[in-house]
């Protein structure tokens, strides 16, 4: 993996990652 | 190209994926922890104690939060090798995520314990061992990321091929002739 695409894979990991804290929230009011 | 165009999307979606399932499991466990002491049942033969039935929405919390999470994390896993990069790493850190996480609920609810929990020694135990498990994933990925910004972030290079020890002297007219052939 090149330098900029590992730089792209991080920011996509952390994007996702963020994400996932909301989307866990609203699934977790959801199957509760 | 393609796997770049494909495979960055389906990383981030995969880490939300991931993420999400682990705040489920995360929220089903410590609610199973305050309610029913760390342990619950439903079903069977069995007369279950009272206070110690299943709720409904955390098995459905956990079940998501394992199932989901298993899948997710293989979405990032194959994402990543697909684009070359490295799946023991991305792997290692998911691990860690998972056994933080849930370590951090054994030691947090161990030293604020809920209403009627007598005993804790078992969460501390578990958590000790949860956070040890998680430092075995992370450390590794810290020596590879340190490896990779010393590299200044370029791919490891090849091993060199290594040379046999012990080579085979074939004699010559044995190496020029085909013996099963009479031709």
């Amino acid at each position: 993996m090149s330098r900029a695409t590992s730089m792209v894979w991080a920011a996509a990991v952390a994007l996702g990652s963020g994400a996932g804290i909301g989307l866990g929230i609203l699934l977790e009011h959801a199957l509760k | 190209m393609r796997a770049r165009v494909i495979g960055l999307p389906l990383v981030a979606v995969g880490a939300a994926g991931f993420v999400a399932c682990l705040v489920c499991a995360y929220s089903g466990m410590r609610d199973v922890m305050r309610t029913s002491g760390g342990f619950c049942a439903s079903g069977g033969p069995y007369a279950i104690a009272p206070g110690h039935q299943c709720n409904s929405g955390d098995v459905r919390l956990i079940m998501v939060g394992i199932l989901g999470g298993l899948v997710f994390a293989g979405v990032v896993a194959v994402a990543t090798g697909w684009l070359e990069g490295s799946v023991l790493g991305v792997s290692l850190l998911m691990w860690s995520a998972l056994f933080g996480a849930l370590g951090w609920n054994f030691l947090q609810l161990a030293i604020n314990p809920p209403k009627g929990q007598t005993s804790t020694g078992g969460w501390i135990a578990s958590g000790a061992v949860f956070e040890l498990m998680a430092l075995g994933g992370l450390i590794p990925v810290l020596i590879m990321l340190a490896g990779w910004l010393r590299r200044g972030g370029r791919a490891e290079p090849a091993p060199t091929p290594i040379q046999p020890l012990v080579k085979a002297a074939v004699p010559g007219g044995l190496g020029q002739s085909n013996w099963w052939s009479s031709s």
